[in-house]
């Protein structure tokens, strides 16, 4: 005996025609947006980042400028970081990244948890709509040093185990 | 409203909702008595199928959704064609290769179009960058907050009224026994293929939600712990009930992540409940006896 | 052609570790007939715990071996008793459990063993957050050079370590009384029970040799890298799977033919189409030994007993 013809006439029972209804609700509501039309320029976005201390919490300085070279000011910066190996392991509460003396600059401290790659997002709420993720090798630096975080090719992240190639 | 919660919240949330559809990807499965820790893989196609869809071919996020669910579940029942008659472990083995096949096929892959910007499309090992619809739409992680909710709960009612008809019934049962249930004239093989289909589709939406989120995908992703996960929130959360997965979620993401408590030892906590409820309690916390429990206490406030 | 000859070597010598770290996932499977997808994370706690040895206290290379195996013995005790112990649940019975198989417990088995792998993981990086983390090295300085070839003396020593350790361990196991008892509780448990054999103690035993065999594999390997990073258990863990099920899961002298089937077919596949087309080739083998109808050529690779 084929279940199959008896689950699809349950589709067109009353009982479900009102869940179906608040589907299409749900459908509708993400229309508008679908039609509204590319806005804005696209802000150039540069990234520096220092690891410090244990943990290791990083120092980011996010540089905001148009396609003209001007700095664009009062701008709402969210910094947010994942572990590319790992996405939804570690939680890092996302910062706001403040802006400091400089025109276009603002700092943040992201708390990480281990180090290795991770995957910094910035995200941009306000005057424009913008983000970007890079991938920064974050080390722990001993003591007060403070390490630069260097962009790093999501490739070339581990040695491969069983290659033999020792450390010398 | 959308101003009241912050950055955090509204990323919390989202990560639990679709990790809550990649888990009911994997509940899916082990309805009809199969381990896999694959579905990550699915995962992926769909996050990639939806990020081609929406930038390089400028489609319609709704559009680009559904074509990568369409992937997911073709790709799904094609691969469970050869491994569905295998017996439980072989096929949570085979699952396990899929999953990393599918991972090292993304790594190599590459295809560029050109767009205003510059080159997007995946790009190989360094991933998939420009996955732009949501931020030239203007719309904010909040409001895409709201369409993941609204997708996670369209299948949360899908999968609660199927359990009513016939087909989830046969599922169950396949699950349960499944020389008794072929004995009652259900195709076992068919119906896996079916649950392994719909199973595909659901990763590939989670996948695809994923990728417009966070604008950036990359292979290394779509690792193994991510369906092994995903398995274990299943587990942990109950078979009973399409909620359970979505307990397990919210256990592990909500709880022991979220707080500052378990700093450190999510895993350990996690991978240790779920050991033990499987010696002890092996459908999960939301298992049948607790979803008939709930369903007699609402029937005797009824009453 | 000696081009092609030096990755035949350098295969074969590479099998020589794969088969070593094959080797106690198939004992697990052949004594308990159940998988340990914690294998690898047990093996990585053990490591871990060397590496920590060895950064913390400066620990001469013979006590992180023995550290390593040390730590390994335990922590499979652990994983035996929370997920492989002889449950006191009548295995005819499968109603209740996730998975029903063959045999209902080996797939309930498998779920909390992948739990418990997630526990390790956590728990090894805890102790060692570092990404990468120096393991005491005895990788040869340079190679021996036979005309044209040249060989790795550090990867022919484990290589011939493990042929020993496995032609032993097989014959062992089919000539002793010790092996005659061990075999007898994994082919029919409960008629070795009725007959007085003490089967928990047994397969406790035999886990514990396959925990230790697990920590010597992975010294074995981590002192030829000089490191340990938190992909080891995952790397483990795959290829000790694809290497053990190409031999015949459960089979000892099928870990290391395994072993050497795996490692030529990587080597020649890296040659041929780089470090992902060597991945694309190892899974696709695993997917290939599962899914084609071994049955009929010879006895499966899930049902081959010890051999």
């Amino acid at each position: 005996m084929n279940s199959m013809p008896y689950w699809i006439s349950a589709c067109f029972s009353k009982s479900v025609q009102h869940k179906r209804l608040a589907f299409a609700l749900c459908l509708s509501a993400m229309l508008p947006p679908a039609f509204s039309a590319e806005s804005g320029e696209r802000p150039q976005i540069g990234l520096q980042c220092v690891a410090s201390g244990p943990g290791p919490s990083l120092d980011c300085v996010v540089d905001l400028q148009r396609k003209d070279g001007s700095p664009i000011e009062r701008a709402q910066i969210t910094l947010g970081a994942l572990m590319p190996s790992m996405p939804m392991a570690h939680t890092i509460k996302p910062v706001t990244a403040r802006p400091t003396n400089q025109a276009g600059k603002y700092q943040g401290t992201l708390l990480l948890e281990m180090p290795g790659v991770w995957s910094i997002e910035v995200d941009i709420a306000a005057p424009v709509r913008e983000k970007v993720v890079r991938n920064l090798m974050v080390e722990t630096c001993k003591g007060d040093a403070r390490c630069p975080a260097n962009p790093v090719k999501p490739g070339e992240k581990t040695p491969e185990h069983g290659s033999g190639k020792g450390k010398h | 409203m959308a101003n009241g919660l912050d950055p955090h919240t509204v990323g919390l949330l989202s990560n639990m909702s679709i990790m809550a559809l990649l888990a009911l990807s994997a509940y899916l499965l082990l309805l009809v008595g199969r381990i896999s820790f694959g579905q990550q893989a699915f995962f992926g196609v769909g996050a990639y199928a939806a990020g081609i869809l929406s930038s390089m071919f400028q489609a319609p996020i709704v559009l680009a959704l559904g074509v990568g669910m369409a992937a997911g579940a073709l790709l799904s029942w094609l691969l469970a064609l050869p491994t569905m008659a295998l017996s439980g472990l072989q096929y949570a083995v085979a699952t396990l290769a899929v999953g990393e096949l599918a991972r090292i096929i993304l790594s190599g892959w590459h295809w560029q179009v050109a767009a205003p910007h510059g080159w997007v499309g995946p790009d190989g090992i360094d991933g998939f960058r420009e996955i732009r619809w949501l931020l030239e739409r203007d719309v904010t992680p909040a409001h895409f907050l709201g369409w993941i909710a609204c997708a996670l709960l369209a299948v949360l009612v899908l999968l609660m009224r199927t359990e009513r008809t016939r087909l989830g019934v046969a599922l169950r049962m396949t699950g349960q026994d499944e020389t008794l249930a072929a004995t009652q004239g259900i195709d076992v093989i068919r119906l896996r293929l079916f649950a392994a289909a719909a199973a595909g589709a659901l990763a590939a939406l989670g996948g695809g939600l994923y990728a417009h989120r966070t604008t950036y995908i990359e292979p290394a992703l779509f690792d193994p712990m991510l369906g092994v996960h995903a398995v274990g929130y299943a587990l942990l959360g109950g078979l009973g009930s399409a909620l359970g997965p979505l307990l397990g979620v919210v256990f592990d993401l909500g709880l022991l992540d979220a707080t500052e408590v378990f700093h450190g030892w999510r895993m350990v906590i996690f991978g240790g409940l779920v050991a033990l409820f499987l010696r002890w309690r092996p459908r999960g916390l939301l298992d049948e006896r607790a979803v008939q429990w709930f369903v007699q206490l609402s029937s005797n406030k009824r009453s | 052609m000696t081009q092609a000859l030096q990755l035949l070597i350098d295969g074969v010598l590479s099998g020589g570790s794969y088969a070593l770290v094959a080797l106690g996932l198939s004992l697990t499977f052949g004594s308990l007939r159940r998988l340990n997808l914690a294998y690898g994370a047990t093996a990585m706690l053990a490591a871990y715990v060397g590496a920590w040895l060895h950064a913390q206290y400066q620990a001469p290379v013979w006590l992180v071996a023995l550290a390593v195996v040390a730590s390994a013995i335990l922590t499979g005790a652990y994983v035996e008793r929370l997920c492989f112990a002889s449950p006191r649940v009548d295995p005819t019975q499968s109603r209740g459990l996730p998975v029903a198989g063959a045999d209902g417990q080996e797939v309930v088995a498998l779920a909390s063993s992948f739990a418990i792998w997630m526990q390790l993981e956590q728990l090894a990086v805890n102790l060692l957050p570092r990404h990468l983390n120096t393991f005491p090295s005895l990788a040869a300085a340079q190679d021996w050079q036979l005309g044209e070839l040249s060989v790795r003396p550090d990867r022919l020593l484990i290589g011939l370590a493990a042929v020993a350790l496995t032609l032993g361990l097989a014959a062992w196991i089919e000539r002793s009384r010790a092996g005659l008892s061990w075999r007898a509780t994994a082919e029919l448990r409960i008629a070795a029970h009725l007959v007085g054999m003490p089967v928990a103690r047994l397969q406790a035993v035999g886990f514990a040799c396959a925990c230790a065999l697990s920590g010597l594999a992975a010294f074995a390997v981590l002192s030829l890298d000089g490191q340990v990073t938190p992909m080891f258990g995952m790397w483990m863990l795959l290829k000790g799977l694809v290497a053990a099920m190409l031999g015949g899961l459960g089979s000892i002298r099928g870990a290391l033919w395994g072993g050497l089937v795996l490692g030529v077919a990587e080597s020649f596949s890296q040659e041929l189409w780089g470090a992902q087309g060597r991945e694309l080739c190892t899974y696709g083998l695993l997917l290939m030994v599962l899914v084609l109808p071994w049955q009929r050529l010879r006895r499966g690779p899930l049902n081959a007993g010890f051999a």
